[in-house]
């Protein structure tokens, strides 16, 4: 008898047994894909470089007279676990031509060979890539928009004398180099194709390098030695490269910030649907009790139907979870192989866990029948009683048309089921401006300033000269390159001062620690031109100022003094003040412009920079051409302030696909749940709704009222996470940059999109969707008053 | 008096489970302005039906509904809309109200909604009142329509029928949820409307309310079977018992 009248109850409201179920299936999918994506997430940059095989320590080394400078430190050190070594070519654009056309591309890069034994590169569906076949070649995922190459492309590679031509056959994911941070890329090819550059002498002299994959337990002691080896082009602990994905991790941020927002959905979405369906049931309920059914035996009786439609929604849902997952990581995975170790297991978690929410709070929602009367769940749980008079404005005084009132009226009758859909649409709303406020920060004035450069009016990156002047011209080309240009730009009538940012690399001693640090020093440049978060610029060449994640990684304040190792001297400098920084993961001290420095620690730059006297448009246009006239460099690598921190994140473009899905999504969803309620809604009303009718209302008028309701509540949705937007996304998107050492990032408001586009979009989707699902009153006619319940 | 209502060769058929199922089947009668009208009839006879299909809340399959000699099974839905509004008051047995409005915005709602006159919203207000105040439930004009009785609810949605003065009144056995004393109450007010000239047509299975309109159609199987005329009830206390016995005789004829 039982499942009988369960199997009539599914049957006969089977419209809204539907919606449930749909409901159930969506909260399933969200809480199952947000888990394992948050698991993913917090995982993410250990979880790829584990997978691309990155040791502890990376070392490489730049030139052929460099080949063996490892050897020594190599071999039979007892800090090292094991090692790999491998060899490579370098290039830069220059070298390069696809389809036989100039790349534009001020960056560098290395040609190598895939092995088993070192690191592991990955296809763009996450397959490892054993070997490449002869004549063909991959290339670094990150950057293929940039030099315009795609799958079948035939790409020449000229260094020196020998030329070797291979045809791309797909993109690939590379842990080292993979970041956007990092501005080189990387070529694999076949073994036969990298011998051709082995047998031109003088090839290899010039751009043949290695690199050495170090597995140790004692970080400090192998940086300390690397220190001291000469020949060295690039060194960096796990942890720094970790950081160079720091921008790809802040989107990643924004993703779990949606799935978390999703689970809160998915919550109230449950609490709506369970609280909505079984006060619906209260009839029913009291009927039984009436007719002397037992508590137990009614509340198991929805128990069991809650049970039956939440594992069979949860299925659904769970399924239906990993591709939305993957849908949502798949963005900022395209330059990531993204994962966890537990696989699906966080998926079924999640589904499960929808299970016992469903059950959980039948269980209680249903725990009014044990204290309710027969009459009180007739009554739908209403006691009946109430002395005063009902408040508020009146149907006979409203100051609206009766349309308005009826939806205002509704609102205000049943608080609290209208504010769980408020709280669902405001948090899909806020959602969409916390995104857009995330943007508009990574593009702001602000992120140049983070850059740890002048603020300038142009940066040239001509990378060609950057690697001559700072490392063949031991240092000395810098200032005369400079000179060259600020008189050229002169005699074109333009006043111009010119700068350079120099990343060294130096020991410290502090507090009887050594410490390999990044120090950085403008050229052309004063202390006062940067901007600190407390203290007094340095003023002299003893004084030093330190980032914010420095301070706290070396316990170092203003006022405390440290050491300074140069080759030829140890200084004492005192720091006075404490700036942030998102150079080398946010870890650099800075020392004054005046403090020697050799070209032997030199580590990186990224731009001359141009400051004009005027920065008319006429003189900015003008300073290009004679930029690109004086340099060779492609226009495209002259940029302003805000272009070069957008290149230098190397994110912006994923960023933005980041934001465009995202948002669709949240549109998709409230469109969704918009759907769901307003089915849930008519189904509730639908002897009110053909009583309307008989009495003479009219479909359009009807619609109206639905649509005036959603849309009232849509209103007030956008106008909580207007309210909400600016101090929600300080708090929630400035932790996320301050994983690189950027705390104090003040987070900007895209005004247009978070208080205007955004906010019209989700009113105008649930109006529109809203209107679309109301338009199923029309089915609902006069005469179905003779037969609804 | 003049024919408010005209059916002729009405019929309504329904298609369940691939069957069609003749509902009604060329039902022909006219009912005049101030008269009050019960349909008789066993259940599943089409009496309901009937009633929907001849107060534009249903369409006919076939023949013609003229009221006020305007033919209103070829009305849009919108059209129709309208005439429900201003011209037609409904009673159902299941007492529909708003749940979230008061007794008395359940009441003035059709006259909001309608721009049938110049009234204001407030003058409105007041005319529901009044009809609360007429049918005795004043005091609950402000509550919320389950802390009333099933009598007093009934009687709210007399007074929303009565509204916008309609022209005729369409009850579907408004007496069918409540008690002897309330179905009284509430019948009293139907005679007592009808005595003012408004024209009403009611279902009904219970003789003794049957008994005090001026009409009844008897209705077996989609057909009117016969048509009993009791003529107007003048003095109910004298008459009462007679008339309930005529028309008891009159349906054990007609096989009730």
């Amino acid at each position: 008898m039982f499942l009988h009248i369960l199997g009539r109850d599914l049957k006969r409201k089977r419209t809204m047994n539907l919606i449930v179920l749909v409901f159930i299936i969506l909260s399933s999918m969200f809480l199952a894909s947000s888990l394992n994506n948050v698991v993913t997430i917090l995982n993410g940059t250990d979880y790829f470089l584990d997978k691309a095989g990155v040791g502890d320590y990376i070392v490489a080394t730049m030139g052929y007279q460099t080949r063996g400078c490892l050897d020594e430190f190599l071999d039979d050190n007892p800090a090292i676990k094991s090692y790999t070594l491998e060899d490579y070519y370098g290039i830069s654009g220059e070298n390069i031509r696809v389809n036989g056309k100039k790349v534009k591309t001020a960056s560098n890069g290395f040609v190598e060979v895939p092995k088993a034994d070192n690191f592991q590169f990955f296809d763009t569906e996450n397959r490892l890539i054993t070997e490449v076949p002869e004549g063909k070649a991959y290339y670094s995922v990150k950057s293929l928009k940039e030099f315009g190459i795609s799958k079948g492309d035939t790409v020449t590679i000229t260094i020196g004398e020998t030329k070797i031509e291979v045809e791309i056959i797909g993109a690939m994911k590379d842990g080292l180099l993979g970041s956007g941070n990092m501005t080189q890329y990387r070529f694999l090819v076949n073994q036969k194709e990298f011998d051709e550059f082995e047998k031109d002498e003088s090839v290899r002299d010039y751009y043949f390098g290695q690199v050495c994959n170090i597995f140790t337990d004692d970080v400090k002691t192998i940086k300390s030695e690397v220190s001291e080896i000469s020949g060295i082009g690039f060194d960096a602990e796990r942890s720094i490269i970790a950081v160079t994905y720091v921008m790809n991790m802040i989107l990643a941020m924004i993703v779990l910030i949606v799935s978390v927002a999703f689970i809160l959905v998915s919550f109230l979405v449950l609490k709506f649907t369970i609280r909505f369906t079984i006060q619906e049931e209260y009839r029913e309920i009291g009927v039984m009790k009436a007719i002397g059914m037992s508590n137990f035996r009614i509340r198991s009786f929805y128990i069991v139907k809650y049970l039956g439609m939440a594992v069979i929604g949860a299925i659904l849902g769970f399924f239906l979870s990993i591709p939305f997952g993957s849908l949502l990581l798949r963005t900022v995975s395209a330059t990531m192989v993204l994962g966890n170790d537990l696989g699906i297991l966080m998926n079924l978690i999640g589904s499960v866990l929808v299970v016992f929410l469903i059950v959980g709070h039948a269980y209680l929602c249903t725990s009014r029948i044990r204290k309710s009367t027969p009459v009180d769940a007739i009554r739908q749980g209403q006691s009946g009683e109430r002395f005063g008079k009902k408040g508020g404005i009146r149907l006979g005084n409203n100051p609206f048309g009766t349309i308005l009132y009826l939806s205002i009226n509704d609102i205000t009758s049943s608080p609290k089921r209208f504010f769980t859909i408020i709280a669902t649409f405001a948090i899909c709303s806020l959602m969409t401006a916390i995104i857009a406020n995330t943007t508009k920060t990574m593009v702001s004035r602000q992120m140049t300033e983070l850059m740890s450069v002048k603020l300038t009016d142009l940066y040239i990156i001509d990378v060609g000269a950057i690697m001559k002047n700072g490392i063949y011209d031991t240092g000395e080309g810098d200032i005369p390159y400079m000179e060259h240009l600020r008189e050229e730009l002169k005699e074109e009538g333009i006043e111009a001062d010119l700068c350079y940012e120099k990343i060294y690399k130096y020991q410290i001693r502090y507090n009887g620690n050594e410490e390999s640090v990044a120090v950085l020093q403008g050229i052309g440049t004063e202390m006062t031109d940067y901007v600190y978060l407390s203290g007094t610029a340095p003023q002299s060449e003893n004084e030093v100022a330190i980032s914010l994640h420095y301070e706290k990684k070396l316990d170092l304040h203003i006022g405390d003094e440290f050491v300074m190792i140069f080759p030829d001297r140890e200084e004492r400098v005192m720091i006075t003040a404490v700036f942030q920084s998102f150079m080398q993961g946010g870890e650099c001290i800075r020392i004054h412009q005046d403090v020697k420095t050799d070209a032997s620690h030199f580590s990186s730059a990224n731009a001359y920079q141009v400051d004009l006297k005027e920065p008319t448009p006429e003189n900015l246009e003008k300073s290009r051409d004679v930029i690109v006239r004086e340099t060779g460099i492609d226009e495209a690598n002259i940029l302003n302030s805000r272009d070069f921190a957008i290149r230098l994140m190397g994110v912006l473009d994923v960023m933005k696909s980041v934001e465009l899905m995202l948002v669709v999504i949240t549109l998709i969803v409230v469109m969704l749940i918009t759907i769901l309620m307003e089915r849930s809604f008519i189904s509730d009303e639908k002897a009110q709704i053909a009583m309307m009718k008989a009495i003479g209302f009219k479909n359009g008028s009807i619609i109206g009222w639905h649509v005036m309701r959603f849309g009232i509540v849509a209103f007030l949705s956008v106008l909580i996470a207007m309210i909400l937007a600016i101090p929600l996304s300080q708090l929630i998107i400035a932790p996320v940059f301050g994983i690189m050492g950027t705390e104090k990032v003040v987070i900007e408001t895209d005004i247009l999109k978070s208080f205007a586009v955004y906010p019209l979009l989700v009113f105008a989707v649930t109006a529109l969707f809203t209107w679309i699902a109301a338009t199923h009153t029309r089915t609902i006619h006069a005469n179905d008053t003779a037969n609804i319940e | 008096m003049s024919a408010i209502l005209e059916v002729k060769d009405l019929c309504k058929t329904y298609i369940v489970n691939k069957r069609q199922n003749n509902v009604l089947k060329n039902v022909n009668f006219s009912i005049e302005r101030g008269e009050m009208v019960a349909i008789m009839g066993p259940s599943g006879s089409g009496k309901s039906t009937l009633l929907y299909s001849v107060s534009g809340m249903d369409r006919p399959t076939g023949g013609s509904v003229l009221f006020d000699g305007r033919e209103i099974s070829k009305l849009t839905e919108n059209e129709l809309s309208e005439v429900r509004l201003n011209k037609m008051g409904f009673i159902f047995q299941q007492m529909y109200m708003m749940k979230n409005l008061t007794i008395l915005d359940n009441i003035v709602l059709p006259a909001i909604q309608s721009k049938k006159s110049s009234e204001k919203k407030k003058a409105k207000m007041e005319r529901g009142l009044a009809l609360m105040r007429k049918l005795g439930i004043e005091d609950v004009a402000d509550n919320d329509i389950n802390e009333v009785s099933g009598g007093q609810l009934q009687r709210a949605c007399i007074c929303r029928s009565m509204i916008n003065d309609p022209d005729i009144i369409f009850a579907d056995e408004p007496t069918g949820a409540l008690n002897k004393a309330s179905s009284q109450e509430v019948i009293g007010e139907l005679v007592r409307l009808n005595r003012e000239g408004t024209t009403i047509m009611m279902v009904t299975h219970d003789a003794k309310v049957a008994s005090r309109c001026s009409k009844v159609f008897y209705i077996v199987d989609g057909n009117i079977k016969g048509q009993y005329n009791l003529g107007k009830e003048e003095d109910h206390e004298a008459v009462a018992g007679k008339r309930e016995r005529d028309l008891m005789n009159w349906l054990m004829e007609q096989g009730w």
